[in-house]
């Protein structure tokens, strides 16, 4: 009797925990891919929306994916941005995520980043992978270039989850180049002490005091000359961020395909 | 028609020959395209043509000559190993040479040097000569341990030697050329504009009794490191501040150690003079003109403690200053503790930076 009660018990708390879970993990009402401008067939968006969620489960971030016929009034960013706020992407309390919008009519496309997704994907990344898949959307093989962003995604969020790696080749010669020279600075000023007997270059301390008098002094402007260089282009590693029209910060860019 | 102007000069900029163009009203360099103001270029010329070279003369009347009896309480020494020639009053006995340690023989009455005009009596004996032997040797990582245990500190000497003082006036016209920057930058280009300047600076200093060691058996470079003396504790010659002591003799004349002194006070008044041109981003002297007047020489004994010492056929030096105690002197290296420290600081400093690069995220 009383193990049946503690069966029940326990099967209530289990249930309402994985509802309460359940609920804060879906607070999106719309699948990874939202194919409006039906770019995909059926088969390719039950693939790739599995691929997605994949991805997104895996490193707890999501990777979303829309194709729309048009933008309205908006710009491609910020339908992007609005699109991933008021739809509730986003994985866990962070809503962290990327989504990649594609428009139609405007041959639009923009990234939007939320949460962790703005430090992983920074300005260089989102860069290079415009270079890699926006061939394949200029030529119309839709199904291809959303996988490959899907792949790229995989890619970078592995990385940046995986963190710095301690052992590196680069970090051991800079901070070995580090200790030879402080080292070296050290070892230096140890020799120094040994050397005591040197010339004294000036007589400075057999000058009377006060009987330094300056009766000339003059300074003439003669000409200048006025050179310019080009500013050197930031190239910066973060990324750059903007403020949606929900208040929320994003990352992301935009590029015409 | 266009008017030249006979008036010809120097181009600031590139020593070109510029002229006064009066269609322009102004003047352009025709071989660095550089253009100036008539007032800035005459300015400039006028002071061009007051530069003058160095000059420096010196009245040497430095020394005496010694009275009979006086003479006859010295005795001269030579020692036939080195060749070091040294003196001492009658009362002291001197048996080695204070250079290289071997014996000297007496060689009789002084002769053929001058009188000194001063001596700075020692004021620091030989215990304390001892322990400042013993502080300059402490605390130094890379000196060889065994060093400090062989050294024959009992034969550290009192020695006085003699100095030329050189007393000057120097008087001195330096041009120089500076420059100003300033940058600022648009959205595309960062501007850099460079102003230059001539600059003139004139005026005297006095310079005091600048010491040139008089004796080719100490070595130069050894006794400008215990400097400075301090003269105010000089006292007038007399041969009673010698007793106990040794002395040695001049071999290097007044007029031969004036180069040295000139070097000096021409290097102090430079740096001096240098240091009035401020606020500006680069100087650099274009001319320097410095007289020195009024130089007169003085020969002078001055209180050095001497330890010769030979280690792994290596001869090593020190000196104490006998006034003030400055203790100097170069020491041998121990290699092995220098390839040691080298290589545990390497190993130590980075893996400290290792960790720091990674702590940082950085590489």
């Amino acid at each position: 009797m009383r193990k049946r009660n503690l069966l029940i018990v326990l099967t209530i708390i289990f249930w309402v925990a994985s509802l309460v879970t359940g609920f804060a993990a879906s607070d999106r009402e719309l699948p990874l891919l939202v194919d409006d401008a039906d770019l995909l067939t059926d088969n390719e968006e039950r693939t790739l929306n599995s691929k997605l969620e994949r991805i997104s489960e895996e490193y707890q971030c999501e990777v979303a994916i829309i194709t729309v016929n048009s933008l309205g009034s908006k710009t491609a960013t910020e339908y992007a941005d609005d699109f991933f706020d008021y739809n509730g992407y986003g994985y866990g309390s962070n809503d962290d995520g990327i989504l990649l919008l594609v428009s139609m009519k405007s041959r639009d496309v923009a990234i939007s980043t939320h949460g962790f997704a703005i430090r992983a994907f920074t300005d260089a990344k989102q860069d290079y992978m415009y270079d890699k898949f926006l061939p394949y959307l200029s030529n119309g093989n839709y199904n291809k270039a959303f996988s490959t962003f899907a792949d790229l995604c995989d890619e970078i969020l592995a990385e940046a989850r995986a963190g710095t790696p301690f052992l590196s080749g680069k970090r051991l010669i800079v901070s070995l180049i580090i200790g030879v020279i402080i080292a070296l600075i050290v070892t230096g000023i140890m020799k120094g002490q040994l050397k005591s007997v040197r010339y004294q270059p000036a007589a400075s301390s057999y000058l009377r005091n006060n009987s330094f008098s300056l009766k000339v002094s003059r300074d003439l402007y003669l000409y200048s000359r006025i050179s310019r260089q080009p500013k050197p282009k930031s190239s910066s590693s973060g990324s750059s961020t903007h403020t949606s029209s929900s208040g929320r910060t994003h990352g992301g860019s935009s590029r015409k395909f | 028609m266009v008017i030249l102007e006979l008036l010809e000069f120097k181009c600031p900029s590139c020593g070109g020959a510029v002229g006064f163009d009066s269609r322009l009203q102004k003047v352009k360099c025709p071989y660095c395209d550089t253009e100036f103001e008539m007032e800035t270029l005459k300015a400039y010329d006028e002071a061009l043509k007051s530069d003058r070279p160095d000059e420096m003369k010196w009245e040497t009347q430095a020394g005496s000559q010694w009275d009979e009896s006086e003479a006859s309480k010295i005795n001269a020494y030579i020692c036939k190993s080195c060749g070091g020639e040294i003196v001492a009053d009658e009362n002291t006995a001197a048996t080695n040479c204070p250079f290289c340690n071997n014996p000297v023989v007496m060689t009789g009455r002084l002769s053929g040097v001058l009188r000194p005009d001063y001596v700075i009596p020692f004021k620091l004996d030989k215990k304390a000569a001892k322990e400042g032997l013993k502080k300059h040797l402490q605390g130094k990582k890379l000196l060889p341990k065994i060093f400090k245990d062989e050294n024959r500190i009992e034969e550290i000497k009192g020695i006085y030697v003699p100095f030329w003082l050189f007393d000057a006036d120097a008087y001195a016209n330096i041009r120089y050329k500076a420059t100003k920057v300033r940058t600022w930058s648009d959205n595309d280009y960062i501007y850099t504009q460079t102003s230059y300047y001539s600059v003139w600076r004139g005026g005297s200093l006095t310079f005091e009794r600048v010491p040139v060691d008089g004796s080719t058996k100490m070595p130069d470079d050894l006794m400008e490191s215990i400097e400075p003396y301090d003269f105010s504790e000089a006292v007038d010659f007399q041969t009673a501040y010698l007793a106990g002591y040794l002395a040695d003799k001049y071999d290097v004349k007044a007029d031969e150690s004036i180069s040295r002194a000139n070097e000096r006070i021409k290097r102090s008044t430079e740096e001096l003079f240098a240091s009035t041109v401020t606020g500006y981003a680069t100087v650099t002297t274009e001319s320097s003109n410095i007289h020195l007047q009024n130089g007169t020489a003085k020969y002078a004994l001055y209180p050095v403690w001497l330890l010769n010492t030979i280690w792994n056929n290596e001869r090593y030096t020190f000196a104490m200053n006998g006034q003030t105690g400055k203790f100097v002197g170069d020491l041998p290296m121990d290699k092995a503790a220098y390839w040691k420290w080298l290589g545990g600081l390497t190993a130590a400093v980075g893996a400290v930076a290792y960790l720091i690069l990674f702590l940082l995220n950085l590489l």
